[in-house]
């Protein structure tokens, strides 16, 4: 897994309901190659969020209509929006506008007018986070699936040594011409497809899951193994 | 098989010691050997293991990693004390890369993981022979 950052893709989703200060932070931004999605009311802003599921939100907190904080409140009530972060922008830094923007679950706030140095460093700081955050709940759900793995295919490798060499040594004194030649063959290549399932577990190395029914998902197997190939060590012999 | 082996075979037993505390694995092994023209001993635990190895001069172990008493790596470590003329493999119900280097150090001569086709277990097993019959005569 590697260890640095790239922040160059992330998406930020820019809120005010004035469109000149939206364009003042798009020309700060320019130079990052950010992608920006923009919003101009409260309502706005739980749409985008829900629909594009931005990196980070600079939220203005005084806006007509539902205010930024109402809205910070809203987007943490969704699961699909709780997590990503907020930073208020707001003329107003007296106590009790800061005391609600935090405790709404903003992360952070800079001041209007904007200063460009301190807008691009909280940006920064900001995504840096989150991308350390997920990276290391990815590494914590790899973990757990490490551990579960190699619990269930230390368990299951016992019984399936056992199948597989009495299915062997059975096809092994089975005459050439008996019909039940091939059901036995049969029975030891899935007893070798199940083996080469446990191998598969027990070298996952990345966290990767596909669709399985409706919205549920599974591990991916064969996606998340770091073997991609059947070793060729383990060809059947007699 | 020639003249040759089967002079030899008179001459010197083909031992072979399983040490394993899951009993259908002992069966199964000793099945499996058994048929090839081995003597086959099996122990459940690694005290066991070493008591048969002394009492019978078993020079080939198959030792599973996970045993009651004592880890497969420490019996391993102990036989090769007791005679480094052995030849010994691991054959573990787990498998990673980390576990074969440790293995490698503790002296085990390979390493196979659960389920390993029993062609590749008496391969192991006859090469084992061969070069302990080589070694006896030198």
């Amino acid at each position: 897994m590697s260890d640095s950052i790239d922040l160059t893709e992330s998406t930020i989703l820019i809120v005010d309901d004035d469109a000149i200060s939206i364009q003042m932070v798009q020309a700060i931004l320019e130079k990052r190659e950010y992608k920006i999605i923009t919003a101009a009311s409260g309502e706005e802003c739980l749409q985008k969020a829900k629909a594009h599921s931005p990196d980070l939100i600079l939220l203005d907190i005084t806006m007509p209509g539902m205010s930024g904080i109402e809205v910070c409140k809203l987007l943490q009530q969704d699961s699909v929006t709780q997590n990503i972060p907020v930073i208020f922008v707001t003329a107003d830094t007296d106590n009790t506008t800061l005391e609600e923007a935090f405790s709404a679950g903003g992360m952070d706030y800079v001041c209007k007018p904007i200063n460009r140095v301190e807008l691009t460093a909280r940006i920064d700081s900001a995504l840096t986070q989150r991308a350390l955050g997920e990276k290391l709940l990815e590494k914590e759900k790899l973990n757990a699936i490490l551990e579960l793995a190699g619990g269930v295919c230390h368990e299951l490798n016992q019984p399936l040594q056992v199948v597989s060499g009495y299915s062997q040594l059975l096809l092994s004194e089975l005459p050439e011409n008996d019909s039940r030649q091939e059901m036995v063959k049969t029975m030891v290549n899935q007893i070798d497809r199940i083996a080469e399932i446990t191998r598969k577990l027990m070298n996952i190395t990345r966290y990767k899951t596909r669709k399985y029914l409706g919205k549920s998902k599974i591990i991916d197997i064969h996606g998340a193994s770091k073997i991609t190939e059947r070793k060729d060590n383990q060809k059947i012999s007699g | 098989m020639n003249e040759g082996d089967l002079l030899r075979g008179v001459a010197m037993e083909k031992k072979i010691l399983i040490v394993d505390d899951e009993e259908k694995i002992r069966v199964m092994l000793e099945t499996v050997f058994n048929k090839t023209g081995f003597i086959t001993f099996t122990a459940e635990t690694a005290q066991g293991g070493l008591d048969l190895m002394a009492e019978n001069d078993i020079k080939i172990m198959f030792l599973d990693l996970k045993l009651p008493d004592i880890s497969g790596l420490e019996l391993c470590i102990k036989m090769k004390e007791l005679d480094p003329c052995t030849i010994i493999y691991a054959l573990t119900g787990y498998a990673s890369n980390f576990d074969f280097s440790i293995c490698r150090e503790a002296g085990f001569d390979d390493y196979f993981t659960k389920p390993t086709d029993i062609g590749t277990l008496r391969k192991a097993a006859e090469e084992a022979f061969e070069k302990i019959e080589r070694w006896e005569e030198n």
